[in-house]
């Protein structure tokens, strides 16, 4: 016979016979409430009626019980947990989780803060006839401190899109001067995926679907700020250095950047990212491609070295750099100039990876209702100008993009200026697509990604550059050691060139190579704490330091060994 | 020591008792009795009747036995050897290429003659397809196929046949040359081999290379910062299959719906359409915006860690500088200069065209524009 249980959550029917225990039917409705404890569970006879706990009742047949075929019980209960709190990651009432409670506790690069402390207007220079009418203060209509993300002075001096936090003032004067009490999160994360967490009536993604949690139509723009702005590279000698194995080999070649940030004066608020070393990962070049055998064949391999020299010398990961050289045939080195306004800038297939490493290093942000706000890594590709030179140019991808890529909505094409949009599955929700487009009477329209999208609104473009006075901080120069991964032009590392690279030069200053470094650690031979040591004295090079390391036992063990 | 059928028809320089002449019917192979003989097809051999046998051997003519095949109709003329003396009388039996090159129908007349033939000691072939660059080893392939050839001659577009696919192969240019055959034999000697860019090859334009891994770079110059030539062109397109997906994007954006063979009352092949050459469409696609084709571009699905650089090359143009655009037109002589317009309005534009990016690699002299009477 059929009992049924009627509770806050609903009614559950639960088969039972007549000379079975009740217990039968009781777990039936543990079951259905998986986050009640069942020792709060009461049940009564009618809705007003005198609740007895359940457990009185278990061990008794249902037939004892005076219980037949049809019969309603009413369940009451006392929840255990909020079960709204424990749905919801991100919902703004959990008290943790507050906007204003992410701008207080998040922590962010210190250039960023130092940049936000900074109010960021550009004083003026005012002219003679100016100060002569408004005083050496003046505060005139034209003299006024122009805000730094004021799209006339960015035109004036060529900057193509504003700085980061130029962008956040810029939200935060709009969205919170008039809150005197509130704070909203300026920045908008965008995400287009289906919101698992919907707490509609309905079954989570993919069952069901409402239209609170299904992701509106994305309209493309090109992004009017950029998180770095300019890209400088502590010493020139270092591109040169990557492009040999290009130069002997004639395949391409890649690399991660590695370095720190610094504020960038040349922009309004603006960071620049400075590159101290280029590590080459293991990676297989081809004259028209290059596969990273790092990511590619990384399982079952032991983490590569550079993760963790990179943390010791105080770097961060900037970006990747990687070749793109053909050479023009003409015996003056001049190469061949592929990516141009006419063809493409970065394919749509290094827009899908730029995508992926950006979502890999998010950056942090205090404005974020989750903390992270699209990323600072950035893209370098080497290739050639139109002139013929090898140059180099830096990009980065929309955080638009970012979240198109996480929500597995785009993938690369055979023709390089163009990103499909994927097809819906049961698994995947592909909201509509647009972007604006001048079409042939010269209007501008919006435009249906039909799957075809443009790759140019996905893209920011970076300055980069040199320092007039470089001061890297690897001073041993760059031929002081073999690059890693470079047997496929004959260099090779191995002990005896580590044993002739300290023997040149100063202690300090001869370990100041971050390939050396990376090999280093690759050998296994110092201990973490000894590591870290090395890594100081190579960045710092202090003298108290420089005698610790030469007397521990880790570096007197790798000494052995190179003998 | 005379043959017995009458042998019309030969000049008075040549000496009978020491030449072989006759008339024949051609037929394809094809037409053959007996079994398939298709390889018989892609070789320079043909059938005799062995009435032709017997009067050769009765005959002082030299070894290798070459002819000299004369059509009747059109005067065109080609040379071969001979495979087997087992044609009905009255018949020869050529392959489909010399039927074509002599562009006559089955059942014409045709004058076979003995001829001599100098040793070849260099050709320059014309593949007729893009095909022909994906033969991985084209010296081993061509060795193999000459077997079935005793000569080449000036303007043949013989076929061969290579893992199931036939190749076209005009033959541009033989040596030693002789004025009136432009023919050599190529039984038992060393042949130096030129190729010309296949038809159909659309050369981007100043660049020597191809981004699809299909053409052999040529090693720079010297100079210390020019690459060392690379064995290894273009490696990732042909891993990927990228002219195979490209292919299948222009498939679906070509109107050649209705595609196959066809047949002629005449008996001549039907050639089919020429595959339209990959560079030229391809290039449309890149470079645009998204949505002015009507093809969807295939996806590109490459693992993560994986980079392609291999698309197909859009030459950069040249800067609107007024210094440059002249000083590169000096560099290029040809076919520039004013015209004659019959209209007195319309100026004659310069119609030197993108150069390509820098590094200025002298144009090869491109054909004569053709001149417009406007």
């Amino acid at each position: 016979m059929i009992l049924r249980f009627r509770s806050k959550k609903g009614t559950l029917r639960a088969e039972a016979q007549p000379t079975d225990l009740f217990d039968v039917a009781f777990k039936k409705l543990t079951e259905d409430l998986p986050d009640i404890d069942p020792a709060t569970i009461t049940l009564a006879t009618s809705p007003t009626g005198k609740q007895e706990p359940a457990s009185r009742l278990l061990g008794k047949t249902v037939q004892k019980l005076g219980l037949n075929h049809g019969d309603m019980l009413f369940v009451s209960y006392t929840d255990s947990a909020p079960r709204a709190a424990v749905e919801a990651v991100t919902a703004e009432t959990a008290p943790q989780m507050t906007a204003a409670h992410i701008r207080d506790a998040t922590k962010q690069l210190p250039v960023d803060d130092y940049l936000e402390k900074q109010d960021g207007k550009i004083k003026r220079q005012l002219s003679a006839l100016q100060q002569r009418k408004f005083g050496s203060r003046g505060m005139g209509e034209d003299t006024l401190p122009v805000d730094p993300w004021d799209e006339e002075y960015l035109k004036e001096q060529k900057i193509k899109h504003m700085s980061y936090h130029a962008y956040v003032k810029k939200l935060n004067s709009q969205a919170n001067k008039k809150n005197g009490g509130g704070y909203i999160a300026p920045l908008n994360v965008s995400d287009f995926g289906v919101s698992k967490s919907c707490t509609g009536a309905h079954a989570p993604w993919p069952e069901g679907i409402c239209s609170r949690c299904q992701p509106s139509a994305i309209t493309l723009q090109s992004q009017p700020f950029r998180m770095v702005d300019h890209v400088e590279f502590a010493e020139s000698g270092m591109i040169n250095s990557f492009i040999e194995p290009w130069r002997q080999s004639g395949t391409q070649r890649i690399g991660w950047m590695y370095g720190h940030y610094e504020p960038y004066e040349l922009v309004p608020l603006g960071i620049k990212a400075v590159v101290e070393a280029i590590y080459e990962p293991a990676q297989s070049g081809e004259y028209d491609g290059i596969t990273i055998t790092e990511i590619t064949q990384a399982d079952g391999q032991p983490q590569p070295p550079h993760i963790a020299t990179a943390e010791a010398c105080g770097l961060v990961p900037l970006g990747v750099i990687f070749t793109d050289l053909v050479d023009a045939g003409n015996g003056d080195g001049s190469v061949i100039c592929k990516r141009h306004a006419d063809s493409y800038f970065l394919s749509s297939l290094e827009v899908a990876f730029a995508g992926a490493m950006q979502a890999r290093f998010p950056n942090k942000s205090r404005w974020s209702p989750t903390s992270e706000f699209s990323s600072k890594f950035v893209t370098a590709v080497i290739s050639g100008n139109p002139k013929g030179e090898i140059d180099v140019s830096c990009y980065q991808v929309s955080e638009q993009c970012e979240a198109m890529a996480r929500a597995d909505l785009i993938e690369p094409s055979i023709n390089p200026s163009v990103l499909l949009v994927k097809e819906a599955t049961k698994t995947r929700y592909v909201p509509d697509v647009f972007y604006k487009k001048n079409n042939e009477y010269g209007r501008t329209v919006l435009q249906g990604a039909n799957p075809q999208l443009p790759v140019d609104y996905m893209l920011v473009t970076l300055t980069h550059g040199f320092p007039q006075d470089p001061r890297p901080l690897f001073s041993s120069g760059l031929s002081s050691f073999p690059v890693e991964n470079r047997e496929l032009i004959g260099v090779t590392q191995s002990p005896q060139a580590l044993g002739k690279a300290l023997d040149s030069g100063s202690a300090g200053g001869a370990v100041s190579n971050f390939h050396l470094l990376s090999y280093i650690q690759s050998m296994g031979v110092l201990s973490a704490e000894e590591f870290q040591l090395l890594a100081k004295v190579a960045t710092e090079k202090k003298d108290e330091d420089v005698s610790r390391l030469v007397a521990s036992e880790g570096w007197n063990n790798l000494l052995l060994i190179i003998q | 020591m005379f043959g017995g059928t009458a042998q019309w028809g030969a000049t008075p320089f040549r000496n009978r008792t020491q030449k072989f002449q006759d008339y024949y019917r051609c037929y394809p192979i094809a037409m053959m009795p007996g079994k398939d003989r298709e390889s018989a097809n892609y070789g320079g051999k043909i059938f005799l009747p062995p009435s032709a046998l017997s009067k050769l051997s009765m005959l002082h003519i030299s070894y290798p036995m070459l002819f000299q095949l004369k059509s009747e109709e059109n005067d065109n003329v080609t040379y071969g050897g001979v495979l087997e003396f087992i044609a009905e009388e009255g018949r020869v039996y050529l392959p489909q290429w010399i039927i074509e090159t002599l562009d006559v129908g089955p059942g014409s007349l045709l004058e076979i003659s003995s001829c001599d033939l100098p040793l070849g000691k260099f050709v320059k072939f014309e593949p007729q397809s893009v095909d022909f660059l994906d033969i991985s080893d084209p010296r081993a392939v061509l060795e193999r196929s000459f077997q079935n050839f005793s000569t080449l001659t000036v303007g043949d577009v013989f076929k061969f046949s290579y893992n199931d696919k036939t190749y076209g192969m005009k033959v541009l240019e033989v040596k030693p040359d002789l004025e009136d055959k432009h023919s050599v034999c190529c039984v038992e000697t060393d042949i130096e081999v030129d190729f010309a860019p296949p038809v159909g090859y659309v050369d981007p334009s100043t660049q020597s290379d191809s981004n699809y891994g299909r053409a052999i770079k040529t090693p720079g110059t010297s100079g210390s910062s020019t690459p060392a030539p690379m064995a290894a062109a273009g490696t990732m397109a042909q891993s990927i299959g990228y002219s195979k997906l490209a292919q299948q994007t222009i498939k679906s954006a070509s109107k050649n719906t209705f595609s196959g063979g066809g047949q002629k009352l005449s008996g001549k092949a039907v050639k089919p359409e020429e595959e339209a050459s990959l560079d030229e469409h391809f290039k449309e696609l890149v470079g645009l915006g998204s949505t002015d084709t009507d093809a969807n571009p295939q996806p590109l699905r490459l693992p993560f860690g994986q980079l392609f650089f291999g698309f197909p090359l859009v030459p950069v143009k040249p800067s609107e500088d007024e210094e440059t655009q002249t000083e590169e037109q000096q560099q290029q002589p040809h076919f520039s200069g004013t015209g004659q317009s019959l209209r007195e309005s319309r100026k004659r534009k310069e119609r030197n065209s993108s150069a390509g990016a820098a590094g200025g690699t002298p144009k090869k002299p491109t054909s004569p524009e053709m001149v417009v009477i406007d």
